[in-house]
């Protein structure tokens, strides 16, 4: 089995009282592109800040490229390729300085790949970086963090702030940049149309553990909606895996996680006449885990 | 990490707080000079180029500021963090490209001076510009540093700029105010009171530096606001002004009395067996934590204008006699000056034994010199509450030629009395004090150096002793380290005075100078020589020091129960001088407008003071207004 390119073990982090990331264990695959979803507050910057060296675990470790990002972190830097939320950088530089500035960094800066990507991304070198737009400026920090040619590639929510348009224009220059090179790219969002058509792999954080992280696929195979309605004496807690499950006069609507002939059946015993299954996309099954009230609905009646 | 980028980078970052800071600089400089070039002086400054290098250090504080906030700021912070740069590395290469950048900016003015007043041919005053100009731009350095840390921690500009001037002013101000200082604490190092500045600033300096580093490294962040930075402020203040007080009298006032100041000539104070007598005719009760004053009252009546110790007397019939020759317009001096240092108790009473000296002020104006012409040795009896003369031996001989200084010591072998002045001696029997008997007497004695040298210190030296015969070695020793030492008034000299006893069972000696106080051993001695060495010195901070620059002959110098008692003018310092290791300061006592007389250390340890308030008459003259005594608990 080939080593994967992000392995956290345990990973414990708190902002002083505030526990945010509570054993986070996860493995990224080498040359996947990485979804990883979460609410806004989930803890997925906390994680990333963890991965990069940024900030020390309290416990649990994360291992790039084999390397631990705490007791090797610059060799950990130089192996990433990283794309902040909202990045800013130095307005009074221009292009071709702050290029120069971050090459800096870098002994393995590959200027002629940075020549290529300018001119894909239509940056203009002599402007200074205050005066781009939006588009631009993320163009600009993407081309930072591809630069080194970095085996992994972190983006947290690079399209931040960007309207649609830009932001597809965007995510087309990633796609296209990163999958042709073989580079595992670990690319955080809470936009999951954003990550739907790009991601291999997903996983889901969650009040600071990952509650999922499976092959795209594979989750949404597994995920399933069920429409019935419930036959007298029916106990839906028999059921496990139970996601979501709504009631809408006398029928209900479930979500269930897992789901096998097994549980189909299950349920096809529980209706009073017949259900209807339908196929849930990344959106609906997202907010099936992480807000999803696992049943307790049925269970209350 | 490619540092041309990096300073680069910084030096782009700076561009407009360097050219603000500079305009900010060189303005009052330049506007010197254009006034001067329209009043026909010539296009050059000086005076403001003081001025404005007096406040560089804001300047640098600012620039400190301005370095990395750019860097700082949340989202930045992770750009550039996220990249594989070594943090220490890279703050402490924008640490030095902004100090760099400082000091060009504070060269400005200075460079400006330089060139103006050569090319217009004035005199720089290059004497007053190398003494001055290196002092602002030390702690224009310091600021730096500390607003630097500052700004790391905050990441406010102003905010991290203002605390940086706080903690730089408390920096500068904290020497001033430490009442048991680094010195007691490390008695052994024997650096000088002067060192403490430069040792303060590097010192910060470093530590601001090094506390910037980690601080970028570990992310850590201050957050302020203006509400808690006032709260924070009051606190440091109060806490300064806390120090100052403990700094100013860390010993606690038991009690204290004023005593009219035209009913005693001189604060001297005197304890025989229980009761203490405090000159004037009067005594003194203390009790444990009070005082009461008693007034002689002789056939009667209470006596007014008590007369000055050691000239005068009372008759039978409650007169005032005076005498010796200070109705001729002679001025006295005494040795010892304390009462108590030379007693003798008979089964007829009390005696105790003097050197006076009489002179008369020769010259004209402020020119005037003290001239000596007299000199006796006298002998004391306990009447009553007065001393009174009974006998007494004329000595003048002993001043060879009319001299404006003496020296002089005495010690009291026995019945033995011996006592120098200059370079002779002169033995007496003193079985009956009140027929004082020539023994031996001998003019020039004693040759040789008088004076303690700073190369004595932290060496070993050797000072001849007094041949007298009769009276042991040990004693021969002190008498002549006491001679030598005791009253060396001399300019220039280190140790101004001192004193010699018996310590933790050696012959030892301490003396005191504007820098310090330092402690002596006396190791071996033959017949002719004894041999001395430095043992230890307690430097004085700089408040110390300041109040001692103010020399007075009132200083009082003495060991009592291994404690070593130093007063000069409004200060009295407690040290403790037990342990051979070192001089640890108990306490201070500073009364700004006392001119304290006498102490003394009572049974129960307590300390009774003597001093006069002293009220400026114009022309350099001071009359004496108040006088007062006062109870201090002993410091442990």
């Amino acid at each position: 089995m080939t080593e994967p390119a992000i392995k956290i073990e345990g990973l414990h982090f708190s902002y002083g009282k505030k526990h945010v990331l509570k054993g986070v264990d996860l493995e990224v695959p080498k040359g996947s592109i990485f979804g990883f979803l979460g609410r806004n507050g989930a803890g997925k910057t906390t994680m990333i800040k963890t991965l990069l060296g940024l900030q020390k675990p309290q416990a649990g470790r994360c291992l790039v490229g084999g390397l631990d990002s705490v007791t090797d972190t610059l060799e950990v830097r130089r192996r990433i390729g990283f794309m902040a939320e909202d990045q800013q950088m130095y307005g009074w530089m221009t292009v071709s300085r702050i290029i120069k500035w971050v090459a800096g960094f870098y002994p393995n800066w590959d200027d002629k790949f940075v020549d290529e990507l300018a001119e894909v991304l239509s940056l203009p070198k002599d402007a200074k970086v205050k005066a781009l737009s939006k588009g631009q400026n993320s163009s600009l920090a993407l081309l930072l963090a591809l630069g080194h040619r970095p085996d992994i590639v972190i983006l947290d929510d690079p399209t931040l702030g960007l309207d649609p348009i830009a932001r597809k224009d965007f995510l087309r220059h990633v796609i296209d940049l990163l999958q042709s090179n073989g580079v595992t790219v670990f690319f955080s969002s809470h936009l999951l149309y954003e990550i739907e058509p790009v991601a291999d792999h997903i996983a889901i954080l969650n009040d600071g553990v990952i509650i999922k992280a499976c092959k795209t696929e594979q989750l949404r195979e597994s995920v399933r909606k069920f429409a019935l309605t419930p036959a007298p004496g029916a106990d839906f807690s028999q059921v496990p895996g139970i996601l979501d499950a709504l009631k809408v006069g006398e029928s209900v609507s479930i979500a269930i996680d897992g789901c096998d002939p097994a549980k189909k059946a299950r349920l096809k015993e529980m209706s009073a006449n017949g259900m209807t299954e339908t196929a849930l996309n990344l959106d609906e099954i997202f907010e099936a885990y992480v807000i999803g009230n696992r049943g307790r609905e049925l269970t209350a009646h | 990490m490619r540092t041309s980028a990096i300073i680069h980078q910084q030096i782009c970052q700076l561009r407009w707080h360097l050219l603000a800071c500079a305009g900010l600089i060189m303005v009052l400089p330049i506007e010197e000079a254009v006034v001067g070039l329209w009043e026909g002086d010539g296009f050059h400054s000086i005076r403001m180029v003081y001025a404005v290098i007096t406040f560089s250090p804001l300047l640098a504080g600012l620039i400190a500021c301005a370095n990395v906030q750019g860097d700082l700021s949340e989202k930045r912070y992770i750009f550039w963090r996220s990249k594989p740069a070594n943090v220490k590395k890279l703050m402490a290469l924008k640490f030095f490209v902004g100090l760099t950048l400082s000091l060009t900016i504070v060269a400005c003015p200075l460079v400006f001076a330089l060139v103006s007043t050569a090319l217009c041919g004035e005199d720089l005053g290059w004497q007053t510009f190398k003494h001055y100009v290196p002092v602002p731009i030390v702690v224009a350095m310091m600021t730096y540093s500390l607003c630097f840390g500052c700004n790391v921690l905050v990441r406010n500009t102003a905010r991290s700029w203002l605390i940086g001037l706080f903690l730089a002013g408390f920096a500068l101000v904290i020497p001033l105010m430490l009442p048991l200082g680094f010195k007691d604490v490390v008695t052994d190092i024997g650096f000088r009171a002067f060192g403490f500045y430069p040792a303060t600033i590097f010192v910060t300096s470093v530590a601001a530096f090094v506390f910037a580093l980690y601080a970028a490294q570990h992310d850590w962040h201050l957050k302020t606001n203006l509400r808690e930075l006032l709260w924070v402020g009051t606190g440091l203040v109060f806490l300064l002004l806390i120090l100052f007080s403990s700094q100013v009298a860390n010993i606690r006032v038991l009690d204290e009395k004023e005593v009219d100041g035209s009913r005693w000539a001189q604060g001297t104070l005197d304890k025989v067996g229980d009761r203490l007598i405090f000159e004037g005719l009067n005594y003194v009760d203390v009790g444990k934590r009070d005082i009461s004053l008693h007034e002689i009252v002789s056939n009667g009546a209470s006596v007014v204008n008590p007369p000055l110790y050691g000239n005068t007397g009372m008759n039978s019939q409650g007169h005032q006699v005076i005498y010796g020759p200070r109705a001729k317009g002679y001025i006295t001096t005494s040795y010892p000056r304390r009462l108590n240092a030379l007693y003798m108790d008979t089964e007829d009473g009390t005696y105790h034994f003097g050197i006076i000296a009489y002179f008369r002020l020769e010259g004209e104006g402020s020119r005037k010199e003290k001239v000596h012409e007299k000199v006796y040795l006298r002998s004391y009896k306990l009447v009553g509450n007065s001393w009174r003369v009974v006998d007494e031996l004329n000595i003048s001989d002993f001043i060879g030629d009319r001299v404006n200084y003496l020296r002089m010591a005495m010690r009291l072998i026995d019945n033995t009395l011996v006592a120098c002045v200059n370079q002779s001696y002169v033995v007496a029997d003193v079985t009956d004090p009140g027929d004082l008997r020539l023994i031996d007497k001998r003019l020039d004695a004693l040759k040789g150096n008088w004076s303690l040298r700073h190369m004595d210190l932290q060496s070993e030296f050797d000072i001849p002793i007094i041949p007298v015969e009769g009276i042991s070695i040990e004693e021969r020793i002190k008498l002549s380290i006491d001679l030598r030492y005791r009253f060396s008034y001399f300019r220039n000299d280190i140790y101004k005075s001192s004193m010699v006893d018996t310590h933790n069972g050696k012959i030892a000696f301490f003396s005191v100078s504007e820098q310090g106080v330092a402690w002596f051993d006396v190791i071996r001695w033959d017949q002719k020589t004894a041999y001395c060495k430095f043992t230890s010195v307690r430097p004085f901070t700089i408040l110390e020091g300041m109040i001692w620059a103010a020399s007075s002959l009132h200083d009082r110098t003495f060991v009592e129960n291994g404690k070593l008692y130093l007063s000069r003018q409004n200060t009295l310092l407690v040290f403790d001088v037990r342990v051979s290791r070192g001089i640890r300061k108990l306490g201070h006592f500073v009364r700004m407008d006392w001119n304290i007389e006498d102490i003394a250390v009572l049974d129960d340890g307590n300390m009774l003071l003597s001093a006069q308030w002293l009220d400026y008459m114009g022309a350099g003259h001071f009359e004496v207004r108040k006088r007062y005594l006062c109870l201090l608990k002993n410091p442990k």
